[in-house]
């Protein structure tokens, strides 16, 4: 029997080809892995008539760990969002976005080092619309104070346990001064526990133009749901778009580990998709379950074949497949 | 008034059941039926809590609970069912639910 036992949703479109190059270097990392896969998004919903049938959810509350490829979800009709679902079911209430300069990416700016800590439950999120006459819609935006005080103690707690050294939350307290007013409030509630780290605060427009001037001068970013929506893919366009971006959606009893990009269904069988965020969130799934020198080792084997630039992919101007691009972190990892 | 000159669509309205928001610590005891109301639904912060398991989350003493018309109602038959609700829940809105061209003006918690 395996240490660790991961459920695994495979996803759709590129999704189980992206995962089997993760899977590939997941099994020369050394760690004791076995999976177990579970449906979930639009074939479950053909399979059994909703995104995330009961035992997707037994499987991962069994397992606690999930690794998760895309899911489509329609927009504006058609079936609820797996992801949603998924959080809501499970509690996961902290979507944490590293985003992280890496050698052999090219972007606009170098040693960008931040994490965003996005509230994933409610906001705008709660799924409370009503159309209240026949030319007025209306979407309500919850915030809570528990669910304020446990994300922003979160993003305090990751930043002690990770060793940095400020925590910025975003609002826009002064337009909605009750909402985004109780999440600031909370902000400075929390902080003043953490004393040895800075606590700040800025409004999410200058939080914005923040990123795009200076985003070095920055850390740990806690906001809430939508904020978080926008902004922590903003941050992922900072340091190399979707295509390495990796998440965690992370609650007191279980975690799931997922890349951020969709399913690429026009890329499918064609194996050009680039893996890395998968392969990064894998590595945050590494760490999340104790295995951090594992977790190094494999990104720094991402990191060195990514520098050298020889075998990746044509998104980072390569002409390699994700398959020969994963085989080269692997044979990194052998040599290592 | 139309400030533009794109035409409004006519749509079909029709009352179908009300969402009542209901404080309290705990999840609150309401009656299944109220007059030609049944209980649909309890949710809090979107998730759906009634009926079926309490999902392992966080819940905040504010309820989202949606009654449902057995047959067709009128605006006196939501007035009636909070005039019969209040005496026993401190609740802090009402929202009435509508189908505009048989599809309901309201979402679904999760």
């Amino acid at each position: 029997m395996a240490k660790y036992t991961i459920t695994v949703i495979p996803g759709e479109g590129t999704g189980p080809e992206i995962w089997e190059c993760v899977q590939m270097i997941l099994d020369a990392s050394g760690v004791d892995l076995s999976y177990e896969y579970a449906d979930a998004g639009l074939p479950a919903v053909e399979k059994y008539g909703y995104p995330v049938p009961p035992e997707t959810i037994e499987s991962i509350k069994k397992n606690k760990v999930c690794m998760k490829g895309p899911t489509t979800t329609p927009v504006g009709f058609g079936h609820k969002s797996a992801n949603v679902t998924l959080r809501k079911a499970l509690d996961l209430y902290a979507n944490v976005r590293p985003a992280r300069s890496i050698p052999g990416v090219k972007t606009p700016w170098q040693n960008i080092d931040l994490v965003g800590i996005r509230e994933n439950t409610e906001d705008s999120y709660a799924a409370i619309e009503h159309w209240v006459s026949d030319e007025v819609a209306q979407c309500l935006k919850v915030i809570t104070r528990p669910g304020s005080l446990r994300i922003i103690d979160y993003a305090f707690k990751y930043a002690r346990a990770h060793n940095r050294k400020k925590v910025t939350v975003v609002h826009k307290a002064n337009i909605m001064k009750i909402t985004d007013g109780l999440f600031l409030n909370c902000g400075r509630e929390v902080a003043a526990h953490y004393p040895n780290i800075e606590f700040q605060d800025l409004i999410v427009d200058n939080m914005a133009m923040q990123l795009a001037l200076k985003p070095y001068l920055y850390d740990v970013i806690c906001l809430p749901n939508l904020y978080g929506d926008i902004l922590t893919d903003l941050m992922a366009g900072l340091t190399g778009g979707l295509g390495f971006a990796p998440g965690a959606i992370i609650g007191d009893n279980y975690a799931m580990f997922e890349a951020v990009h969709g399913s690429t269904p026009k890329y499918i069988g064609m194996k050009r998709v680039n893996p890395s965020a998968v392969l990064q969130a894998a590595i945050m799934m590494l760490e999340h379950i104790g295995e951090k020198e594992a977790a190094q080792r494999v990104y720094h084997a991402m990191c060195a074949v990514l520098a050298e630039g020889k075998k990746v992919t044509a998104d980072v101007g390569g002409t390699c497949t994700n398959e020969e691009y994963a085989k080269a972190i692997v044979e990194r990892l052998k040599a290592a | 008034m139309s400030h533009l000159n794109y035409p409004k669509p006519v749509r079909k309205i029709e009352l179908v059941g009300v969402d009542v928001y209901i404080i309290s610590p705990e999840l609150p005891k309401l009656p299944k039926k109220v007059g030609p109301f049944h209980l649909d639904i309890i949710s809090n912060r979107g998730l759906k809590v009634y009926p079926g398991p309490t999902p392992e989350a966080l819940c905040v003493n504010w309820w989202r609970c949606r009654y449902k018309a057995d047959s067709p109602i009128t605006d006196k038959d939501v007035d009636n069912f909070v005039l019969e609700l209040s005496p026993h829940f401190w609740w802090s809105a009402v929202q009435k639910l509508w189908n505009y061209d048989g599809e309901p003006g309201f979402t679904v918690a999760y």
